[in-house]
């Protein structure tokens, strides 16, 4: 039962699966602050993990294919942030057709590119390597959770701290909190309220990119149309389950990715995993029932 | 007579126009496809008269259609609904999912009614079971504000694992014991339905869809004509401005809310007893979140819903059709799709920057 629910392996499996969930929802926490409601993320994810495998396949450098998630993640965000805060169209619509056009696009273009449909394997997908941390990984336990995740876990890491003093210890970050709190004060107090919203968005999509660099170039070797599954989804739950703040967005990512890995686990010994799926829902319900207050109801 | 007038002038627009508008987003959309085609060194206009002749210019391609379109049509029309009311429910995946679990747990239960009765019923069970799983969601818009968006979404989820998990552990093992064996075995799906509770064709045309045609005039004429419809769009355009007018905005737009749900769990019962037969896990072929995009691109209107419904069925069914006969990938249409919405989007803002010349002119 103790390996089961907190051995090695299904600890570090949960926090893998958890590192795309907080880069996405640490972007997604500054739109979130912005008051822009970005249902956009999956598609971002799934675009710039197609173009992460573009680009580490034909330079054989996963950074090269980093580079690539994050410019199509960031042009993405900059059609849905032009659509959405010049032209005015409803963030919720723009978002949806964003994800649908970029589920099409990834499918026709992986046909375009590697001829063939659904998913792709190949060996020169070159993939980010498992940083092992020198005499941590040998303490028992702790070296399995704590080491041998790949740049990217240890980049989330500090992007959480580094989102943190940025929203509530700089001068910038509390610009951003008030734009989307109450627009009106920003504007008079001379924010320019336009460039934050764009900043914001365009950050989440930079930060989709490096999350959908993390689905397709963390070891598989491969790519699939449903590489995103839903996780840009989760990651918006996650936002709204920590109300934006960095230390409850991690702590929501590595819940999520936690009852996946158990889930998986658990399914091996024919237990009901869908329960265990089910929990950060239902989690994620309550924690938004705890911070409601109760409404006047106008009849 | 004033009333109507007013709503006209909040919404502006011609019918005429709107014709054109959407014959010109078409054309991008297929242009835009093309040009994907040719990317993937196939014949375009080779790939369209496919698409058209698989999904309309055959007796069975229509009726494939018309089984594609059905769900899409009920689904989107509960979509639309909801915007109406201003409410974004976009739970309609989970909603439909319940309405198709409980028809098909009363579709095969009972097996000794007669099929006037047995049908009802499990469509009634259908709506119920929709309308029961998103009371959860209004009530709490309703008494704590949180975000139905958000909430719908994450009951989505909450539903499909939860139907996935009462048919694994409950109704799967019915199956063994009730005598019936599934058709395909280990197959994560409830028994058959009883043949009472299969809707039938009517005139060489599936009665589910024509159910679907009728709702659809139903809300077209209940949002035309009744004093509530007129009350649901007000609230929807401004919620403030209608509670100040007196109406009853909260509360219009639970209503609504709580009907949308029931729409999709019809929709999912529709499906169930009139296409599929018997509850498999995961049976929807995204018609939920397609009902989204079907009241997006109605602009959440019931007759537009029946076009873009039908649309969209199409869509899907000459999809499949070109996938088989030629190469080229069914995600093409997917692109169609995605090209649509935002053009319908785009269109209030092209709206919004002639209005603002205008102000700005004069």
């Amino acid at each position: 039962m103790f390996t089961l629910l907190l051995g090695t392996s299904t600890i570090s499996a949960g926090i893998r699966l958890a590192t795309p969930i907080l880069l996405a929802a640490l972007g997604g926490a500054l739109t979130f602050h912005a008051n822009i409601l970005n249902v956009a993320m999956e598609g971002f994810m799934l675009i710039s993990a197609f173009f992460a495998v573009v680009g580490s396949y034909y330079t054989g450098s996963p950074w090269i294919g980093l580079l690539l998630a994050i410019l199509s993640g960031a042009l993405f965000s900059l059609l849905f942030g032009y659509l959405s805060i010049n032209l005015k169209a409803n963030h919720i619509v723009v978002g949806w057709a964003i994800n649908v056009a970029s589920w099409g696009t990834v499918a026709v273009l992986l046909q375009s590119f590697f001829g063939v449909r659904g998913a792709f394997f190949s060996e020169k997908i070159i993939n980010f390597k498992n940083l092992e941390i020198p005499f941590i990984k040998s303490i028992p336990w702790v070296g399995g959770v704590i080491s041998g995740y790949n740049i990217f876990t240890y980049t989330a890491l500090i992007l959480v701290v580094i989102f943190y003093i940025y929203l509530y210890y700089t001068k910038y970050g509390l610009r951003l909190r008030v734009t989307g709190e109450k627009i009106e004060a920003a504007q008079t107090a001379g924010v320019n309220v336009l460039s934050y919203f764009y900043f914001s968005v365009l950050m989440s999509g930079i930060m989709c990119g490096i999350a959908g660099a993390s689905l397709s170039l963390s070891g598989l070797s491969m790519f699939t149309e449903e590489m995103s599954a839903g996780k840009g989804w989760i990651a918006l739950a996650v936002v709204f389950f920590a109300s934006g703040k960095p230390p409850l967005v991690l702590l929501a990512s590595l819940l999520f990715g936690y009852a996946d890995s158990l889930g998986i686990r658990l399914e091996a010994f024919n237990i009901p995993s869908q329960i265990i799926y089910m929990v950060p829902y239902i989690l994620t319900l309550l924690m938004l029932l705890s911070m409601a207050k109760k409404q006047k109801i106008i009849t | 007579m004033k009333k109507f007038n007013l709503l006209e002038i909040l919404k502006g627009q011609k019918f005429w126009h709107e014709i054109t508008r959407y014959l010109l987003i078409f054309f991008v959309a297929i242009l835009a496809s093309s040009v994907f085609i040719l990317f993937q060194g196939k014949n375009p206009i080779f790939a369209l008269y496919i698409l058209l002749r698989e999904a309309l210019l055959n007796k069975y391609g229509i009726l494939r259609t018309i089984r594609w379109a059905t769900p899409e049509i009920i689904s989107g029309l509960a979509g639309a609904v909801s915007f109406r009311a201003g409410v974004f429910n976009i739970g309609l995946e989970g909603q439909l999912y319940f309405g198709g679990l409980a028809a098909a747990i009363v579709g095969y239960s009972i097996t000794n009614l007669p099929a006037y009765i047995h049908i009802p019923v499990c469509l009634l069970a259908g709506a119920i079971a929709g309308g029961l799983f998103v009371a959860l969601p209004a009530f709490l818009l309703l008494y704590y504000g949180i975000n139905e968006i958000v909430s719908t979404l994450m009951l989505n989820y909450i539903a499909i694992f939860f139907c996935d998990y009462l048919v694994r552990n409950f109704l799967m093992l019915a199956s063994y014991h009730g005598g019936q064996v599934p058709s395909v075995p280990n197959e994560v799906a409830t028994p058959e339905i009883a043949n009472s509770a299969r809707l039938p064709y009517l005139f060489g045309i599936p009665s589910g869809f024509l159910i679907g045609l009728a709702l659809c005039i139903i809300f077209f004429l209940y949002y035309k004509k009744t004093v509530r419809g007129y009350e649901a769009d007000i609230v929807g355009l401004n919620k403030r401005f209608a509670a100040f007018s007196g109406i009853p905005a909260t509360k219009t737009a639970f209503f609504a809310f709580i009907i949308s749900g029931m729409i999709a769990g019809l929709s999912g019962a529709i499906e169930i007893i009139g296409a599929q037969h018997l509850f498999r896990s995961g049976f929807s072929a995204s018609f939920g979140w397609d009902g989204v995009l079907v009241a997006t691109i109605a602009k959440s209107n019931p007759i537009g819903v029946i076009f873009a419904g039908f649309f969209m069925g199409a869509l899907k069914n000459g999809a499949m059709a070109l996938e088989r006969a030629t190469s080229i990938s069914r995600m093409i249409v997917v692109i169609i799709e995605g090209i649509f919405i935002l053009f319908v989007t785009a269109r209030f803002t092209l709206k919004y920057f002639v209005r603002r010349k205008k102000k700005e002119e004069g």
